[in-house]
């Protein structure tokens, strides 16, 4: 027993000499929660991250403002009739496999893929408004709208990777549904090119010499597969990895970590409680007012979210600089005039505390998932500032997916819900909040909002449009059609030998990564 | 014997077609579908589109035999989540949990025979009441809990370990970085298993302690210690060979806790993740995998107590 005692011990400390962090040279490390297919066209978290290093878009977003700025394309003009864009490629980007990207390319990856209902295409909506591509010369592309549509150049750098044709042009449909071989290795035109895929382990990508904004000052990028929490800050503080998305009750713990800072990055998004419009009592406008006021926001930002974003206004995010305005609606924390609205809608407080109108109690559900603690936090907070105005709330709790898959049901079948969007850094909010958008989930109808959210993708003029949606976000938030709740930052716990990491949300920070750098 | 065979090869295939209609009729009817139709930017036409490329549109028998028509033909289909065929994928993952369950199984045999023969010579002294303590706590303990606190202290104070993954990426793979990797998932995920082996190598000892040959053996002169290991243990391994059999198939099915919390690229962390996204070809293939070798290795272990043990007899 003592011989083994001293072999195991003996054992442990030959494997604890010093094993090593990371390979030669300086690699940056990230953890995904699942393996990454590195395919475009489908999405997934995993997917999406990687995506943003291996390929381009034609343009991304300027981390100062978010506007779009060239990626793949240099600069753009738009016709006369606004139906007709002209993209001027860079010259001199090549793919990883040495073949020069052309309008080739694009015309390819826009009319056979991401139009091609043959093929899947999860930002579809985002581009649907194209109607055809045509190559002037190798590097200029013109792109036709159905209509005028003036959040192109932004749709285009959200998720909207360009493929190579050179590789993909021969795959049938089945092929491209699942470009199986092309995976195994894939072929982009971004900053890191592929070097090797461990199933379950990690994905590692390697620097690329002709990147077309120089080669990057990493050697590699490794993405490793770490779906445990715990197992990621351990990692963090290990040195295995440089970067995780933490929750504001793990920032104590990152804060402990000498080689870890914390960044406050901005992003764009706003967390709500969504509401119902198509079920009782949220049609009428003074019960959703009344919900909204029953709701103390700023204690939500402050204990909940740690202080960590600004209290919401409405569904535009303050990043989107030249279409926000707080000249709205705000909704102060105020439950006296709650409870006069309510009464006004004639739901009056019964003998047990309880709202009824016609003998029917104002009671409803309210659904969010498991396991987010900031989430789980606002359903608990929300439901006891609602009961405090006689609002009979019940708390459903349900897997992530499960509850997804009951909000993309129509009709929605839930009443009241908590949950969070990121979205493109634009105004344009024709997909959630039209009458008749397909992502509609709230059932909200405004006719002045619609007119408003078509107008404004039709408009050109910037001035007029920031108007537009400056009178769009005066009628929602006088609407109160869902809680507008906090603009949250993304809290990155970064290793702090990175240099020049862009402060930005990760999902945009990773295209910006040709000037980071780690000591080693 | 050839008939015995037969049947019980006819029996598996029975087995695995309910065990593959049971998961399957399971997995499709959970609340929530595949992730990969769950993205909050896809509106419903996306959505029914996708739905309709993966065949999810069809009624739920109709996608059943198309599923096992391809399983006939060896196609396991492809993972929603990877986008690699699911053969593939397990390919790759089958291997690793199979290293890090043999060296949970020999790490556990190795602490707990003797722990168990140390017992047993000296029944409700001191040290055994010590190895029952330590037995009942590696039993009780959680994996997970148990898994964090050695990465706090190996990694985190130590820095003896890494606290988890399988290699040093970017480094040349060698044993000796699979070893460093391999320690702490092995140790949590044999912790249990020791526990459990320790009282069954007490037990079974101490009632071969008390048949007549050892009895004998003592009377002949032999030191306590070849009576023990010589005689005793010999004799008592069988049941311990018994026990290690019925662990067999977990050694398989892996260990889906211990290789999450250790960041572990094997078939328990992959069939979490596979039942949280719902990649039903995944889910699918994974059980089909499992449940074959489960039932090939209770086949095995059938087999190989007839040559073991004479008396049993095939008819």
């Amino acid at each position: 027993m003592r011989t083994a005692l001293v072999a195991g011990l003996v054992l442990l400390a030959l494997l604890a000499s010093a094993w090593p962090a990371s390979a030669q040279g300086a690699t940056f490390s990230l953890p995904l929660i699942d393996n990454a297919r590195m395919w475009p066209l489908v999405g997934g978290l995993p997917n999406i991250l990687v995506n943003k290093v291996v390929y381009s878009t034609l343009v991304k977003y300027d981390p100062k403002d978010w506007t779009p700025v060239g990626d793949l394309a240099e600069r753009w003009t738009v016709s006369e009739d606004r139906l007709t864009w002209t993209f001027h490629l860079r010259r001199a980007v090549t793919w990883h496999d040495g073949k020069p990207l052309t309008a080739r390319d694009v015309k390819f990856t826009i009319e056979r893929l991401w139009l091609n209902p043959q093929v899947p295409f999860f930002q579809r909506a985002n581009v649907q408004d194209i109607s055809r591509v045509d190559v002037v010369d190798d590097h200029t592309v013109r792109i036709a709208t159905k209509v005028p549509f003036a959040t192109l150049p932004v749709m285009l750098g959200y998720l909207a990777n360009i493929l190579p044709e050179h590789v993909l042009g021969s795959y049938t449909p089945d092929q491209l549904r699942n470009p199986v071989d092309f995976l195994r290795s894939p072929i982009g035109t971004g900053p890191f090119r592929f070097g090797e895929s461990v199933l379950g382990s990690h994905i590692r990508l390697v620097a690329y010499d002709r990147y077309f904004l120089g080669r990057p000052r990493l050697d590699a990028i490794v993405f490793r597969v770490v779906a445990d929490v715990e197992q990621q800050l351990a990692q963090l503080q290990t040195g295995q990895l440089d970067l995780m998305i933490i929750e504001p009750h793990q920032v104590p713990t990152v804060q402990r970590m000498p080689n870890v800072q914390i960044v406050d990055a901005p992003q764009v998004n706003y967390a709500f409680v969504g509401l119902n419009h198509k079920a009782e009592p949220f049609g009428d406008r003074k019960v959703r007012q009344a919900l909204a006021l029953a709701v103390d926001r700023k204690a939500i930002l402050d204990r909940i979210y740690l202080g960590k974003g600004r209290l919401a206004t409405g569904p535009i995010n303050p990043l989107v600089g030249w279409a926000y305005t707080d000249a709205v609606d705000q909704y102060p924390y105020d439950p006296a005039r709650a409870q006069r609205l309510l009464d006004e809608a004639g739901w009056t407080r019964g003998s047990d505390g309880i709202r009824r109108k016609g003998g029917q109690p104002l009671r409803f559900t309210l659904d969010f998932d498991r396991g987010n603690p900031v989430r789980e936090q606002t359903a608990v907070v929300v439901r006891q500032y609602w009961r405090d105005i006689g609002v009979d709330v019940e708390l459903r709790v349900s897997e992530f997916n499960a509850f997804l898959s009951r909000i993309r049901t129509r009709p929605n079948p839930l009443q009241a819900w908590v949950l969070w969007y990121i979205t493109p850094p634009e105004a344009d909010l024709l997909g959630y909040y039209h009458s008749q958008g397909t992502l509609n989930e709230f059932g909200y109808a405004n006719p002045e909002v619609d007119q408003l959210l078509e107008k404004g993708r039709a408009t050109f003029d910037q001035k007029e449009r920031a108007r537009i949606y400056q009178q769009a976000q005066k009628l929602i938030a006088a609407d109160a059609p869902v809680l507008y709740l906090v603009y949250p930052a993304e809290i990155q716990a970064l290793a702090r030998r990175i240099q020049g990491w862009v402060p930005m949300g990760y999902r945009d920070a990773l295209t910006h990564m040709v000037g980071v750098s780690a000591a080693r | 014997m050839t008939r015995y065979l037969i049947r019980r090869v006819g029996q598996t295939v029975v087995l695995l077609l309910v065990v593959s209609l049971v998961v399957f009729a399971l997995v499709t009817r959970a609340p929530g579908g595949p992730g990969i139709l769950l993205d909050r930017n896809m509106g419903p036409s996306e959505i029914a589109q996708m739905r309709a490329l993966l065949g999810l549109d069809q009624p739920l028998h109709v996608q059943y035999v198309r599923w096992l028509g391809q399983v006939l033909r060896g196609n396991l289909g492809v993972s929603y989540q990877a986008g690699i065929p699911v053969l593939e994928i397990i390919g790759q993952m089958l291997p690793n949990t199979l290293v890090l369950s043999a060296a949970a199984l020999i790490l556990s045999l190795a602490v707990a025979i003797p722990a168990g023969v140390i017992s047993a010579a000296r029944p409700y002294s001191a040290t055994d009441h010590a190895v029952t303590l330590l037995a009942l706590f590696g039993i009780s303990i959680p994996t997970f809990w148990l898994g964090l606190m050695l990465i706090v202290l190996f990694s985190i104070v130590l820095g003896w370990l890494p606290p988890g993954g399988m290699q040093t990426i970017g480094a040349p793979s060698s044993v000796l970085d699979l070893v460093r990797h391999l320690v702490l998932p092995a140790v949590v995920l044999g912790t249990a298993n020791m526990a459990l082996f320790a009282r069954y190598t007490r037990s079974s000892t101490l009632a071969v302690l008390r048949q007549d040959y050892v009895r004998t053996a003592r009377a002949k002169g032999l030191t306590e210690g070849a009576v023990l290991y010589r005689h005793a243990l010999r004799n008592a391994l069988l049941t311990i060979v018994t026990v290690v059999g019925l662990q067999l198939p977990r050694l398989v099915a892996g260990a889906a806790i211990t290789e999450t919390v250790f960041a572990w690229p094997g078939m328990g962390s992959l069939a979490v993740r596979a039942a949280f996204e719902r990649d039903y070809p995944m889910i699918m293939g994974i059980t089909l995998v499992i449940s074959a070798v489960v039932a090939a290795s209770s086949l095995l272990v059938d087999l190989l107590y007839g040559y073991v043990d004479p008396r049993i007899r095939y008819d």
